[in-house]
């Protein structure tokens, strides 16, 4: 896992996720995209060759205007490729089991992580 | 003769003078056997009268012109409880009670003019105080066309009466509660015909009818049911019957107002001894109310189940929301913790760490705010709303390093009362979302604010320049945590407490906006000038 993705509104949360991350032995570079239409754009760019296709995708799920889980549908309808060759996991604060529930189901998903992150979550979940 | 034999004789002796013999001596001598067995013969007759007459179980009395009591019977001494001396100078009316001496006197003037009259009811008082009712019958006795006395027999009804009573009250009670119970109660017989009807039942349709004698079918048809209903009520009058067990369904109609009712009718079927149907009893009991109630419950039901669902989430929401400042200040600590970061760098965290808490206590600011306006009482107050607009600009100047120009118009017609508390948390709201989502680029943020006040209402448009809604979100901008900007993270509580905040006054907000260009919210809140 070289290259990682991490989109979220809040601009602090990012740099704090990204500076974690980069902290961890397996990672590369982090991007931060604050929105889910940039997202979109952004993996618009990786169809076209671009940018480069990541290896791992952190989408928050509260975002405004297009939240998390309606994103991951969009990715997956317009790039279906993705399914299967990217790690994609839902984040969040939320300690609403039906948040949690709904990113374990989706077919897009490898999973749910809570925040705060931490370099030993990590580790543990990428191992 | 042959024998001997003894005899009964009158013997008389009369001196008579007979040619040739001179005075003689005529004895002659009369059989009177016969007169002896006739007289014997009246002695018993009087005796087998006298029997009946003395154990008669009706008194027999006999009274003089003058009232006055000639003889009576065994019954009339057991009964009234006088000895036959105290009888003796008795008169008819110390035997009957005083209320009715004067409708007595009556009648007994009318038998001495020689009426017979039957069926008389009248009450006697016995020595002891006792009252008797009898009744009976009192015919003159005339002697040589001349008024000798009256006889009459009585017989004692006060069982009688007083049974009677009791059935009379029994069937009074009974008929006061079916004609007061607030149900329809009809009753038919087997042929679905009706025997009796309750006041309820008759007043309950129109045109009102007493249908006592009418089938079933033919009093439905007259008030004007459809053909439906009224076989849908023959059938389960035919249920009952078939089952053997009390039938309910429910009917919505037309009161004889006119007023839609909804009635819970049900057949009651009693059955003879053969197991055949006897009677059909019918209750219709008015339940609009109930069914309103239930309605009402239901949809409070429904309301309430939103709204719990409605707590649900904004729990979770507001946990995230308090949670997602906690992640970040712990990411920055680790960060501070784990790094040889320098000096700078860490002011740099710490500046994060300030950004981040200020985001968070705001959030428990619009909680507060969002919970104030569900709790507290609406109190109106005056108010002056311009400044309260100048002031909110001039707390939330600071959102923007651009400059705010506010521009106000005003058209003051009257004293604005509303509560302040909640308008000013409207005004807060509106005025620094249109400076936090101001246009990026250079240009100055321009606020046009015009109050509009008169004795009805204040109406207040807040227009800015700023980046617009897009107009596929625009729906969605008043609902709980909905976020439709990517500018600023905001926790999407401002505008719905807006909403509420204007629900609860009876006021409105609405939006218009183009994308780009700016918004405009108009807010209209009733004016509670108090009543002087």
């Amino acid at each position: 896992m070289k290259h990682i993705i991490l989109i979220d509104d809040d601009s602090i949360s990012n740099f704090v996720n990204s500076q974690l991350l980069l902290q961890t032995r397996f990672v590369e570079d982090v991007k931060s995209i604050e929105s889910a239409e940039e997202a979109i754009e952004h993996f618009e760019k990786v169809k076209q060759g671009t940018e480069v296709l990541p290896d791992l995708v952190l989408v928050d799920i509260r975002m405004p205007v297009m939240d998390g889980f309606t994103l991951a549908e969009e990715l997956l309808q317009r790039f279906p490729e993705l399914k299967g060759n990217v790690l994609f996991y839902f984040l969040s604060s939320s300690l609403d089991p039906k948040d949690e529930e709904r990113s374990n189901n989706h077919p897009l998903s490898s999973g749910f992580l809570r925040k705060p992150l931490s370099k030993a979550y990590l580790e543990q979940v990428f191992r | 003769m042959q024998g001997l034999q003894n005899l009964d004789v009158l013997l008389t002796c009369n001196q008579v003078e007979l040619e040739g013999l001179g005075h003689c001596q005529l004895f002659t001598a009369i059989d009177t056997s016969e007169a002896d067995l006739l007289n014997q013969k009246l002695i018993e007759s009087e005796k087998r009268y006298r029997d009946l007459f003395e154990n008669s179980l009706e008194i027999i009395q006999s009274f003089g012109p003058e009232g006055n009591l000639i003889f009576c019977n065994q019954k009339w001494f057991n009964t009234l409880g006088y000895t036959e001396e105290e009888s003796t100078k008795m008169n008819l009316f110390d035997i009957i009670v005083p209320e009715e001496h004067e409708h007595c006197h009556n009648l007994f003037e009318r038998v001495l003019q020689g009426e017979s009259i039957q069926n008389i009811d009248v009450t006697f008082i016995g020595k002891s105080g006792n009252r008797v009712e009898l009744n009976g019958n009192v015919v003159p006795m005339l002697k040589n066309g001349k008024m000798e006395s009256t006889h009459s027999f009585f017989r004692d009804v006060s069982i009688e009466k007083k049974q009677k009573q009791v059935i009379e009250d029994q069937r009074k009670f009974y008929e006061k509660v079916l004609e007061n119970v607030p149900a329809e109660i009809s009753i038919l017989d087997k042929d679905q015909t009706f025997l009796y009807l309750n006041p309820v039942s008759i007043a309950s349709v129109s045109p009102r009818s007493n249908s006592v004698g009418k089938r079933l079918y033919d009093r439905l048809i007259e008030i004007g049911r459809t053909k439906e209903e009224v076989e849908y009520r023959i059938g389960k009058f035919k249920d009952a019957e078939r089952l053997g067990t009390v039938v309910s369904f429910e009917e919505n109609l037309l009161s004889a107002e006119g007023a839609k009712k909804t009635i819970l009718r049900q057949f009651f079927p009693l059955f003879d001894d053969q197991g055949k149907l006897d009677l059909m009893i019918s209750v219709g009991t008015d339940v609009t109310e109930l069914e309103e109630n239930r309605r009402k419950l239901l949809e409070n039901n429904d309301e309430l189940r939103k709204v719990n669902h409605e707590l649900d989430r904004f729990v979770y929401s507001v946990s995230h929301d308090l949670r997602a400042p906690i992640a970040s200040v712990k990411g920055l600590l680790t960060l501070m913790r784990e790094n040889e970061a320098s000096d700078e760098v860490k002011r740099t965290y710490v500046d994060m760490m300030n950004t981040v808490m200020d985001r968070m206590d705001h959030v428990i600011f619009e909680i507060l705010d969002y919970s104030r306006n569900s709790r507290l009482e609406v109190v109106a107050e005056k108010m002056d709303i311009v400044n309260l607009v100048k002031g909110a600009v001039n707390t939330y100047r600071h959102f923007s390093s651009k400059p705010v120009l506010l521009e106000v118009e005003e058209n003051i017609q009257s004293e604005f009362y509303a509560d302040s508390r909640r308008i000013q948390s409207v005004l807060n709201n509106l005025i620094s979302n249109a400076i936090k989502y101001s246009l990026k680029g250079p240009q100055d943020i321009q606020l046009r604010v015009s109050v509009h006040v008169n004795a009805d209402a204040l109406e207040m448009v807040i227009s800015d320049n700023g980046e617009g809604i897009r107009e596929s979100y625009i729906e969605k901008i008043f609902d709980m945590f909905y976020r439709a900007s990517n500018t600023s993270s905001g926790s999407g509580l401002g505008l719905y407490i807006c909403r509420e905040v204007l629900k609860k006054l009876n006021g409105t907000i609405s939006v218009k906006s183009e994308e780009g260009k700016g918004t405009s919210f108009t807010v209209m809140v009733p004016n509670s000038i108090p009543a002087k």
